[in-house]
């Protein structure tokens, strides 16, 4: 059990549709792996290279399930050779065309992969898997067990852990459906310490692994703020002369700003299921992320609840006018402060239901009649209202949607609701009522300080930068704790 | 199998050159433009960037310096004699430098000119100082003062109502040049331009020092071209006019002796070199130049003249070109000092960065297969009569006295089969084909009608499928053989129905066996009391 082979080697086994072509597209990252409901749909071996900058690293084997065990086993019973029992039994000149699968199987064993073994911990232990069993005990390779409950009942786990104690280097339960970033790293862990050559090679890989997925985390928080910053800054501008063109100009210039948050969100998911290797829109969103962002559902659910937006937006003003406190050496005794948290609280209470905030010039030119030459008109602005719950809403649905590209295994094909990692009620009550007040303040922080970049505010770069930064760092953590477990050890 | 995606080594130079602002000028557009573009990509590109030019020695931890090779790197993948737009930017900038020097270098020659001949003869030494040495020493001792990080003092603010009153009638022209303008270009294109600017504005302002480094660069160009043609003005006046030179003032405070020590403080540089005589009047020649207003030259002396003009070349040479020589070499130094200190530690190199720094990690597969399509062959009830002996096999690891009785009973009540002789089958292949035989010669000379009991979530491998036709080439063409089909066991003795899709898949892989007299039973589970 020394493992041959230069880089770690695992082949993936089992009877046909035990789930091993789905154990190696959710460690793999491919949902364009071809899994079907019925046994058969792997018939030949086929290699996944994990490369780290172009360096193979690991090798994963997708392998057809056993076709013929009980002869398979007889056959290495009876050998005697010296040579390595797997090898012997491929290079067999008439197993090919007797056996097809099962020298695909044990062509990687013969090379000095190691197996990961994949049974149905929904189904009782049968002989062909004791055969199974014996057969890679027989190979002499490392052995790895996975329990791959595909149901998610896993009623016979005890069953088959009694059955494969002995024989396997280390057991565990994975479900290719359900398993997080964190399953994946903990099995590579748990294959990392069957072939101690394989050691360092394995830590090499699962450390690249992690950083991979922090760098993903961070280009997520970082998309995020892309997205918010372009929907804050759209203005859409209408020019009006008279009163009846005012309500016209006001209603297309919202309509605007919805489509304009709509299309934004769109792209902004089109980039996130890219960033986590989706190729297809191929699963079902939880309710609230299926439905128009301007639904009243999705108002009355997502966002900060309002006494929590009132609460941080006072906070927010609060710590924007203190400045003034601190320059007047606080003998104001904090009234800017005060002052600047009950504006922007009541501000928050006042508007908070709104979405968009129309804007009219402070000097308005009604036309001049003059013939040939117009003159005045005015124009109504509409962009985003800062003190709104959308901002909320929006930050909500935009962590919901990667948190469900994260965890939504990429050997799953049914469609369904993702897991949602170790998330408490999400669709009730979003995401930002969840985090800590800190962690709250400094997300709607970064938020306040796109609406006045976009109000034309002056702000420093440093402050602008240090707010940026707190809102990618506090996202960051926020899905690292949620997705990584811990991974990022 | 997918060969590895070739990447070609680029030809970095881990000591690539300063940065210049052409430089800076394509990184930022690069790093804007490339935010929209595919990130995998990207990735790879600039991860396989990265590790050459760690191959070189470049220094990883410097953001500047690789960036820097980086520019470089995508210049080489520009297309060849084209130039890239910091390039343009800085050709254009110096095309602005050039003429703007050449435009400073005339008004400097014309105003010098225009001073030395408008009032005639005699030319008026000390103001004449004043304007053409005086002005643009106190604006060189002025960037000198912006150079060394100071602060310009205020400027004095209009009245508040004067202020109000202006920005009132701005408003309202602003207003009505932004309808024309939002009407001529539309909305949509308005707001991009405007956001486009912001764009702009927001990749300044965290530059403000190297902004105002090279904009004080450009002025003071575009100053020593002033300056230089002042001299060369002066230098041609001296040689081409016989001018008389003297000096006048109407302040009773400027005698001749204060003239003489100011003349001696401002020469003193050249004289250091050239020696005490040279390049100023003496102090009797000062005394005898003295003329008043309205008088008009009489008996100015002429070799005074000419040392006064001599004065004026050598002033405007020591501290009007070299001042200002001296100010555009240390601008310089600062701007590029500016450049240097650039740590790209802002947030929006934070991509490229990372793209740089982190592995690139790829999972592929060597080759993926279509799904096998199965051909869905539904088989027909089983109708034929039952037959002689009915033999049940069971496998040997779900033997129980209840299973087979209740097995039994099912396939005798729900398919009218009854099984004369229950056996159990091994799994493995040759206590198999020792059953077969034995079932074999229980076959001989009836029609065998026999059951085998299978779990159907088991998938029918190739093994259990040999046996069949085993069982067909042992038994005769007259046997019946029967799949007998149930589901999970729920307990002793019982048995959930298979599920469809698990019928489905046995449908067709004994259909795929090509034996019409092979055919499948479900046995439903049987009745809980």
């Amino acid at each position: 059990m020394d493992g041959k082979a230069t880089i770690p080697t695992f082949a993936v086994v089992g009877q046909p549709n035990e789930g091993k072509t789905s154990v190696i597209a959710t460690l793999a990252e491919d949902d364009r792996a071809p899994i079907g409901p019925r046994p058969g749909t792997t018939r030949r071996l086929v290699r996944y290279p994990v490369r780290v900058d172009d360096d193979e690293v690991m090798v994963l084997f997708d392998t057809p399930g056993f076709e013929s065990p009980g002869a398979c086993l007889e056959w290495l019973q009876a050998y005697r050779g010296d040579a390595n029992a797997a090898f012997a039994f491929v290079s067999h000149p008439t197993h090919r065309e007797r056996y097809p699968e099962e020298c695909e199987i044990l062509q990687p064993l013969a090379h000095g992969a190691a197996v990961i073994y994949v049974v149905d911990g929904d189904r009782e232990p049968r002989d062909p898997d004791r055969q199974e069993a014996e057969i890679l005990r027989l190979c002499g390779v490392a052995r790895i067990g996975i329990i791959n409950s595909k149901a998610g009942r896993g009623r016979y786990v005890p069953a088959w852990t009694r059955l494969m104690l002995k024989d396997f280097n280390t057991l565990r339960e994975f479900n290719a459906c359900k398993a997080v970033f964190a399953d994946r790293i903990e099995l590579l862990q748990a294959a990392a310490s069957v072939v101690p050559n394989w050691k360092d090679s394995m830590r090499m890989t699962v450390s690249a692994l992690s950083r991979g997925w922090e760098e993903r985390l961070e280009n997520s928080a970082e998309l995020m703020l892309d997205a918010m910053e372009l929907i804050i800054k759209f203005r859409s501008k209408e020019h009006f002369d008279s009163d009846a063109g005012r309500v016209r100009a006001k209603a297309k210039a919202k309509l605007a700003v919805e489509a304009k948050v709509r299309a934004t969100e769109q792209a902004f998911r089109g980039k996130v299921r890219k960033l986590f290797r989706h190729h297809d829109d191929h699963w079902d969103l939880p309710p609230n992320l299926e439905a128009d962002i301007f639904s009243a559902d999705v108002w009355r659910l997502l966002g900060l609840s309002k006494v929590n937006l009132v609460i941080t937006a006072a906070l927010t003003g609060a710590s924007l006018t203190a400045l003034i406190d601190y320059l007047l050496g606080g003998s104001s005794l904090g009234l800017f402060a005060l002052a600047g948290g009950v504006a922007f609280g009541i501000g928050a209470w006042v508007s908070a239901d709104h979405a968009v905030r129309f804007k009219l010039p402070l000097l308005q030119l009604w036309p001049l009649r003059v013939p040939g030459v117009p003159l005045g008109g005015t124009y109504v602005e509409a962009g985003i209202e800062s003190h709104s719950k959308l901002p909320g809403i929006l930050l909500d649905r935009m962590l919901l949607f990667i948190l469900s590209a994260a965890s939504w295994a990429h050997g799953r094909r049914d469609d369904g609701n993702p897991q949602l990692a170790n998330l408490p009620g999400p669709e009730a009550h979003g995401i930002l009522n969840s985090l800590d007040k800190d962690d709250r303040l400094k997300v709607m922080a970064a938020v306040e300080v796109l609406h006045r970049l976009a109000e034309g505010k002056p702000l420093s770069a440093t402050h602008v930068d240090t707010a940026e930064n707190e809102f990618r760092n506090t996202i960051t953590r926020f899905l690292k704790s949620r997705t990584m477990g811990n991974a990022d050890g | 199998m997918n060969p590895p995606m070739a990447t070609p080594a680029p030809a970095t130079s881990a000591t690539a050159s300063l940065w210049d602002l052409a430089s800076l000028v394509d990184l930022e557009i690069a790093v804007t433009q490339e935010k929209s573009l595919d990130d995998a990509d990207l990735k790879h590109r600039d991860r396989a960037f990265f590790k050459h030019y760690r191959g070189q020695g470049g220094p990883t931890a410097s953001r500047s310096r690789a960036f820097r090779a980086w520019v470089e790197d995508r210049r080489r993948e520009a297309i060849k004699d084209i130039p890239t737009p910091g390039q343009e930017a800085e050709a254009w900038l110096g095309w602005i430098k050039s003429l703007g020097a050449m435009a400073t270098f005339l008004l400097g020659a014309t105003w010098a000119w225009g001073a030395l001949t408008l009032h005639g003869s005699p030319v008026n030494v000390l103001t004449f100082w004043f304007l053409t040495v005086g002005i643009p020493l106190a604006l060189t001792l002025l960037g000198f003062h912006l150079l060394l990080g100071r602060r310009l003092p205020h400027a004095p603010q209009p009245p508040l109502l004067l202020k109000r009153l202006l920005a009132k009638l701005l408003v309202s022209g602003v207003l009505r040049t932004e309808h024309l303008l939002t009407e001529r270009i539309g909305s949509e294109r308005e707001l991009s331009l405007r956001a486009r600017a912001a764009e702009l504005r927001a990749r300044f302002s965290d530059r403000h020092g190297l902004v105002s480094a090279r904009l004080a660069n450009t002025l003071h160009v575009l100053g020593l071209g002033m300056v230089l043609g002042i001299f060369a003005a002066l230098f041609a006046f001296k040689g081409f006019s016989n001018q008389d030179y003297g000096w006048q003032s109407d302040a009773a405070c400027v005698t001749a002796a204060r003239v003489d020590g100011f003349v001696s403080i401002i020469s003193l540089p050249w004289t250091c070199v050239l020696g005490s005589d040279v390049g100023h009047p003496t102090t009797r020649e000062i005394a005898s130049t003295r003329f008043f207003r309205n008088e008009g030259v009489r008996g100015m002396n002429h070799a005074a003249s000419i040392n006064w003009s001599s004065f004026l070349v050598f002033s405007s040479l020591c501290w009007g070109v070299l001042p200002r020589v001296i100010l555009l070499l240390a601008g310089r130094a600062a701007a590029r000092r500016q450049l240097r200190a650039e740590d790209f530690s802002q947030h929006r190199f934070d991509a490229l960065w990372r793209r740089m720094t982190m592995p690139d990690i790829s999972i592929e597969s060597s080759g993926a297969e279509e799904p096998q399509s199965i051909s869905a062959a539904v088989m027909e009830p089983d109708q034929s009569p039952a037959q002689g002996s009915g033999v049940l096999l069971m496998p040997q690891e779900l033997w129980s006295d209840k299973l087979r009785q209740n097995v039994t009973n099912r396939l005798e009540i729900q398919h009218g089969r009854s099984s004369r002789e229950v056996r159990s089958m091994p799994s493995l292949p040759a206590p198999r084909a020792a059953l077969l035989d034995e079932l074999a010669s229980l076959a001989l000379g009836e029609r065998m009608d026999l059951h085998i009991l299978q779990e159907s979530f088991m998938p029918p491998v190739r093994e259990f499928r040999s046996f069949l036709t085993d069982c067909r080439a042992r038994l005769g063409a007259r046997a019946s053989l029967r799949v007998v089909l149930i589901g999970a066991r729920t307990g002793d003795g019982t048995w959930a129905a298979p599920s469809g899709q698990d019928r489905s898949v046995w449908l067709d892989r004994i259909a795929a066996i090509g034996d019409p007299r092979i055919s499948i039973l479900i046995l439903e589970p049987p009745a809980t009391p």
